[in-house]
């Protein structure tokens, strides 16, 4: 194997290594992110199903 | 006296910052799941001895609340604590030691979630609850990690309070009151942390002299230790059978208390008793056995007042 060949070859391995990184990073963040939404989610799930049952079925009476 | 010089170097030399960013699982571990259980099943078992009965829901996003409140001082511990967690066998994979979480983002982390338990919790049931619960999250992270941890050997007898609030928040979010109940809930816990955390730092003495925490063991020695471990015991032998004879637990109860309490005592002696070179085996064994204790203890305590509500032997 050359020089320059060698050297090609280790910079294509640092550069998939590299490649590979930021695909965990994005996948990570994408991860997080869905997460978060999730969170936020069941946060106003809860008030809402907290909500029923605090007023029960007064919910419903109310002058139309 | 400071023991660690405040928050500095908290990131180890030679470790990398995480370049692939946290994952959802490096949060949930800042959340300290096993602690967090602890205090699910504490604030649970005060909830359910309350008087007053309440409505499952509420009664589930109460515990939930409690539980991401418990969570969320973990967090600002493992912020704060970042630097000694590093230099401790026990800690030193945790995610913002490792690089793999942001110290800062652990702050935001922690504190969004504690004001967000707190409002939850004071929303859901009554306002005492919710303040009892950010009292709690303070003493944990301000009194006990900032202030205690650092400073003095007392300080899991002081910070023990901390893990014993649960017990009684769970009843104070039901009746909105604090009675002699769940003072005992409280003062059970409050006695079990000493022996359960002294039995832990006996054996893993080196890592606390290593981090220079103030540890019992590490400042008054292994003697001194042992036998705070007994008095202590004895301690919470006696206080776990208050129960009995203050009218709200039957005798059920009191033998499986009174059989465990005197396991810990047992235990306790025995550790006393050892010589050096199995100490740290039977301090070892305490440390588990008191796990097990506390869980026998108020599961006991749960299910016969349970069965006695349901007439099941009428």
């Amino acid at each position: 194997m050359t020089e320059q060949t060698k050297q090609m070859t280790d910079k294509q391995t640092v550069e998939t290594e590299i490649d590979e990184q930021e695909q965990l990073r994005l996948k990570r963040q994408r991860r997080r992110s869905i997460a978060t939404a999730l969170g936020l989610v069941l946060f106003v799930l809860t008030f809402f199903v907290l909500t029923m049952v605090r007023m029960g079925p007064d919910l419903f009476v109310r002058p139309l | 006296m400071a023991y660690v010089d405040g928050n500095a170097g908290t990131k180890p030399k030679g470790i990398a910052h995480g370049v692939a960013g946290a994952s959802v699982g490096d949060y949930i571990e800042l959340l300290k799941p096993r602690v967090m259980s602890l205090v699910v099943f504490t604030a649970l078992v005060g909830m359910l001895l309350a008087p007053s009965g309440v409505h499952p829901v509420i009664g589930l996003i109460a515990i939930v609340s409690i539980a991401i409140g418990g969570g969320a001082s973990g967090a600002l511990n493992m912020w704060y604590d970042a630097d000694i967690d590093a230099l401790m066998s026990r800690t030193k994979n945790r995610p913002i030691p490792v690089g793999r979480v942001d110290k800062s983002h652990a702050l935001v982390f922690g504190m969004f979630l504690s004001v967000a338990s707190v409002i939850l919790l004071g929303v859901t049931t009554n306002w005492m609850a919710g303040g009892l619960l950010a009292f709690t999250i303070f003493f944990y992270v301000v009194i006990y990690t900032i202030w205690l941890k650092r400073r003095t050997a007392q300080n899991i007898v002081i910070g023990g309070a901390a893990g014993a609030f649960p017990a009684m928040l769970g009843w104070v979010a039901v009746t909105g009151a604090v009675t002699i109940e769940p003072f005992i809930l409280f003062l059970i816990v409050f006695l079990w942390t000493p022996p359960h955390f002294w039995a832990l730092a006996l054996y893993k003495k080196g890592d606390y002299e290593a981090a220079n925490i103030p540890m019992l063991p590490n400042v008054a020695g292994e003697r001194t230790t042992q036998i705070q471990i007994v008095i202590y015991s004895l301690l919470l032998g006696i206080s776990s059978l208050l129960p009995v004879f203050l009218g709200f637990a039957g005798l059920a109860y009191g033998v499986v208390a009174g059989g465990f309490g005197l396991g810990m005592i047992g235990l306790s002696i025995h550790l006393f008793a050892t010589s050096k070179n199995l100490m740290r085996a039977r301090a070892r064994r305490l440390f588990s056995f008191s796990l097990l204790y506390l869980f026998i203890v108020f599961l006991a305590l749960l299910l016969e007042t349970l069965i006695i509500r349901s007439n099941f032997f009428s």
